[in-house]
């Protein structure tokens, strides 16, 4: 499932969606081909929608991810079910749905393909915000599925990872149109319980994790970053120090008096220092440039990105093709961001999209989030939501 | 300009030259044939057209349990497209295909009809078969090899006879790969056509001759010199070449672009010292010594040409005169004269030859081009790959960005090299050249807005595209893509020159496209044709304030500088000329009468 947007994820998906959003380097849906794959899963059908260019040119046909992929488009917008009716004609025998957005790994989707019986819910138990549809459990079976609480709550959660077999295919056809106006598998699977169907949870202990806005990132970033292993392909001048594990892309090089703890993924053919702090939990795309005496910790740099001299970026995500000053501040604490007309509690640094400039000294208070295109001129203090192509004058 | 395979090993052959023909198809497409082995005995079936119609043909047959044969996909040069005139051409026991040209056919044919042999087509290709035939004494190895003394021109040819253990090959001037399977030999005229059956293929040079078991290759040298059979590996994959979700490659390899940049210019630039590496095999002396540049190109590439022209004068200091290959004379070349030949295949036929021409007459060379080991590469003192893998859109998309980054790369090089650009202006350059493919993900990221323009125009009888300076040679390629793919008569005219003549072309129903980042000339210009009734596309820079007021609709581009933009332009003239092919429905990825790589004269 790879059609819609991730609003609560703006800015970051106003150019991607939300399955291209990169934790540990790789796009949330790049981790589930691969969970996929490892599982001798080949066949993949993607439906996808919003901002379909950019997963076909990325996965293509995925064959340098070891699987086949077809895509299906779904152009409206009508629901999880209505997107699975795509995949209808393709499918003959038992198999799996995945959200493309959310982070798994091959032992989670392991325990959902051996799981006994037809149709089966990957549950997660833990605590959160109210996000997720909630699975009363009795017996081992599924006795209903709650839609989202919108409070903190606790209990088995649905993580939207399936296995079914293809008489679903039935029961999508008669599926209800919901509140929200459109066709939801949720939906499909209470009225297969109160059809008698038997609805195994399975509950997941390989490694599972959503973002609900663009600042929970970092928590799937670092979850992502601890599959990380010390390869080296780029060049790391003498004088560099490199603790824990470091993943440096081919065409990389990491120039003299760099300091970098791990878990950190650098991408290719990036130009990082003299003289740059990279500290944990750091992913860094392909092609980034980052200037002498800069630090970043635990944070997102995407591909293309240019950071000047003497920048501190923390707890924060950089999107793509970014060109930021010299000695840029990004402030990092507690802060709350209006999001969707409701204000949300977080506590980062700075969400910057895809095309942000800044000019030289820019100063960012925590909590700060700059839409795409936006540019600041040097020497502005800026704080709150900026929108899409504003311009920020001091 | 045609694609001949061939197979020998344990499987069937027919649906495996099926197959690897349909991966030729983009070559050329008007008529299609194969000939297999079976029994001691040669099937052959052709005809003009689609090779699927062909191949339903061979499955009515059922399968004669074949484990050799050759195949072809032609495109005519010789004689109109026709069954007849299609390959492969038999001549008692022997059958052939043949790609290239036989300069000398009529001697050659008058010469065989006087010993008696009969005809049965127009083409050049028929008589190598009758050739082969005439010295055929149960050595094919040996027919061929006396075959080909006689033979001036240029050829790629797989040759069958029926009772024959093994398949020859032979190439000159024209392309041929083998490749090697567990118990199988492949041919085709490029690497991704083998791709889906092995990554083990070996390269056949100028003047060798191969004979071709289902275990083995022998190679002979053109002095008749067994050679070691060097196999390479290759790492791409065939299937990049997949349409992967798009409806067309052209619409693929359009968005394809900001990675195929990224790849053209991996590990090349070094921001901190403000240079490019490149392995030009020139030393800097040797740069430095440079009077003239001649580029030697064709069609698409040519206009990448056109780029160097003004860019390597500024950044250089050097003067450059870029030549169309079939019309190059080579009196031009005087001593510290570098030449740079621009072919995407590296196979351009007119290309290869002007580059011939001209190294006789002494003078350095390099080429810039997409395909690794291409002939033009071994013609060359320097090659400058673009990196950006295998092109099936018939109409040249990310090659040609590619090709014009490699320019601006070699630029920045030469300009670095002569002392023309300081460090600190070459880095500012590369600064912008790291941005380009974030710039060119953002222009199609306007798809939509160009597609409705794109749209509104479908019906126009003619469409100009003007631009001056570094966007000149971009709206050359504009109004080609225009042509190539939807059939629209265009021109593309440097600004200045309407009022020279084109002026009188322009009515309501010409829609002119303005390429208007680079300068402010341009605008007079747009008023010129407006005040005549003309609608006019304004390519220009995000937040321009006056073109607007002058152009119908604009379509904005990001901010960058003149060269860049150059690029920027060319994006958004690939989508309009694509939504504009794909809302007259025409065949986008095959056009008419067109050929991916040209490899005739």
């Amino acid at each position: 499932m790879a059609a819609g947007e991730g609003r609560r994820c703006r800015p970051l998906t106003q150019t991607r969606s939300k399955v291209m959003l990169p934790v540990g380097n790789r796009p949330f849906m790049e981790h589930v081909i691969l969970a996929l794959a490892a599982n001798g899963i080949r066949d993949l059908y993607i439906v996808v929608g919003y901002q379909k260019e950019r997963v076909m040119d990325y996965f293509e046909d995925g064959l340098d991810f070891g699987v086949n992929i077809t895509y299906l488009e779904q152009n409206e917008l009508l629901g999880t079910a209505h997107a699975l009716r795509k995949a209808e004609a393709y499918i003959n025998e038992e198999f799996l749905v995945v959200n493309g957005d959310n982070l798994i790994d091959a032992r989670a989707i392991k325990e959902l393909i051996s799981a006994k019986g037809e149709n089966v819910i990957l549950a997660a138990l833990r605590r959160h915000s109210g996000d997720y549809g909630i699975l009363m459990v009795e017996q081992e079976r599924v006795k209903a599925v709650i839609e989202k609480p919108g409070r903190p709550c606790s209990g088995i959660l649905n993580t939207g990872a399936y296995k079914f077999s293809p008489s679903i295919f039935d029961d999508l056809r008669h599926t209800p149109i919901s509140e929200r106006g459109s066709y939801e598998l949720t939906e499909t699977i209470s009225q297969m319980i109160a059809d008698g169907k038997e609805i195994v949870p399975q509950i997941c202990k390989g490694i599972w994790a959503d973002a609900i806005f663009a600042w929970d990132l970092f928590n799937a970033n670092s979850l992502a970053l601890t599959m990380t292993d010390t390869i080296i392909s780029g060049e790391v001048e003498e004088g560099a120090t490199i603790k824990g594990p470091v993943e440096v892309g081919e065409g990389s090089i990491i120039r003299s008096g760099s300091y970098l703890v791990g878990p950190i993924s650098i991408g290719e053919d990036c130009d990082i220092g003299p003289g740059v702090t990279i500290l944990p939990s750091t992913s860094v795309g392909d092609s980034v440039r980052i200037g002498s005496h800069s630090e970043v910790r635990n944070s997102i740099i995407m591909s293309d990105a240019r950071i000047g001299s003497g920048a501190i970026i923390s707890d924060s995500v950089v999107g793509a093709s970014c060109t930021l000053g010299d000695q840029l501040i990004i402030e990092t604490g507690p802060c709350v961001v209006e999001m969707e007309e409701a204000f949300q509690r977080a506590e980062f640094g700075a969400i910057l999209a895809d095309d942000v400039t800044a000019g030289s000294r820019v100063f960012a208070s925590a909590g700060t989030v700059v839409g795409t295109g936006a540019r600041i001129g040097s020497g502005s203090p800026i704080r709150g939501w900026i929108d899409r192509d504003s311009r920020v004058i001091s | 300009m045609c694609g001949i395979v061939a197979y020998v090993g344990d499987h069937l052959a027919g649906p495996i030259l099926f197959d690897t023909l349909k991966r030729l198809e983009y070559r050329g497409y008007d008529s299609a044939g194969v000939a297999i082995k079976s029994n001691g005995e040669i099937e052959l079936l052709k005809s003009a057209g689609r090779i699927a119609d062909l191949e339903k043909v061979y499955q009515s047959l059922g399968s004669p349990g074949e484990r050799m044969g050759i195949g072809h996909t032609r495109w005519a040069t010789h004689g109109r497209p026709s069954d007849r005139n299609a390959h492969p051409f038999t001549s008692g026991e022997i059958a052939i295909v043949h790609n290239g040209i036989i300069e000398n056919y009529l001697d050659l044919r008058e010469l065989l009809t006087n010993m008696g042999y009969e005809f049965a087509s127009e083409t050049d290709s028929e008589v190598l078969a009758h050739l082969i035939h005439f010295y055929f004494k149960g050595d094919l190895y040996a027919a061929v090899c006396k075959a080909l003394e006689h033979v001036e021109g240029s050829y790629a040819t797989a040759v069958l006879a029926a009772s024959s253990p093994y398949l020859v090959c032979a190439r000159k001037d024209s392309p041929l790969v083998l490749g090697k399977g567990e118990g199988s030999v492949y041919v085709a005229s490029d690497v991704p056509a083998l791709l889906p059956y092995t990554k083990d293929v070996i390269r056949m040079k100028d003047g060798e001759i191969a004979r071709l078991f289902a275990d083995r290759v022998e190679l002979i040298d053109s002095e008749g010199q067994p050679r070691q059979v060097d196999v390479e590996r290759i790492t791409w994959n065939a299937d990049a070449a997949e349409k992967g979700g798009y409806p067309h490659f052209m619409l693929k390899e359009i968005h394809e672009q900001p990675r195929a940049i990224r790849e053209t210019i991996a590990g090349r630039i070094s921001e901190i010292d403000g240079d490019v590496r490149l392995k030009l095999g020139l030393s800097d002396e040797e740069l430095k010594g440079l009077e003239r540049v001649i580029v030697i190109a064709c069609g698409t590439s040519y206009h990448a040409g056109m780029l160097a022209k003004n860019l390597f004068a500024r950044a250089a200091g050097l003067p450059v005169d870029v030549e169309v290959a079939s019309e190059f004379l080579n009196l031009q070349i005087r001593p510290r004269t570098l030449l740079l030949g621009i072919t995407q295949s590296g196979e351009t036929a007119d290309t290869l030859l002007a580059l011939k021409k001209a190294k006789t007459c002494g003078g350095r060379s390099l080429a810039i081009t997409n395909v690794v080991g291409s002939t033009v590469t071994e013609l060359v003192d320097g090659t400058i790959y673009t990196r950006c893998g295998p092109e099936i859109g018939v109409a040249a998309t990310k090659t040609f960005t590619s090709q014009l980054v490699a320019v601006i790369l070699l630029a920045i090089r030469l300009g670095r090299a002569r002392g023309h650009l300081t460090p600190d202006q070459a880095r500012k350059m590369l600064i912008e050249l790291t941005k380009l493919p974030g710039l060119v993900q953002r222009v199609l990221e306007k798809r939509e807005e160009i597609r409705k323009i794109a749209e509104r125009y479908a019906n126009a009888s003619c469409y100009i595209f003007i631009g001056r300076d570094y966007l000149y040679p971009i709206s050359l390629e504009g109004a080609l893509k225009m042509k190539e793919i939807a059939y629209i008569p265009s021109e593309g005219y440097a600004g200045g020159e309407l009022k020279h003549g084109p002026l009188a072309l322009i009515t309501e129903n010409t829609p002119v496209v303005a390429l208007a980042t680079c300068g402010k000339k341009i605008q007079s210009n747009i008023k010129e044709v407006r005040a005549r009734g003309a609608d006019v596309i304004a390519l220009a820079t995000e937040g321009d304030p006056d073109i607007a007021k002058v152009a119908s609709s604009v379509i904005e581009l990001p901010e960058t500088s003149p060269i860049y933009s150059a690029v920027l332009c060319t994006v958004a003239v690939q989508l309009l000329s694509y939504y504009t092919a794909n809302k007259l429905g025409l065949p986008i990825d095959k056009p008419r009468n067109l050929a991916k790589c040209v490899t005739v004269e």
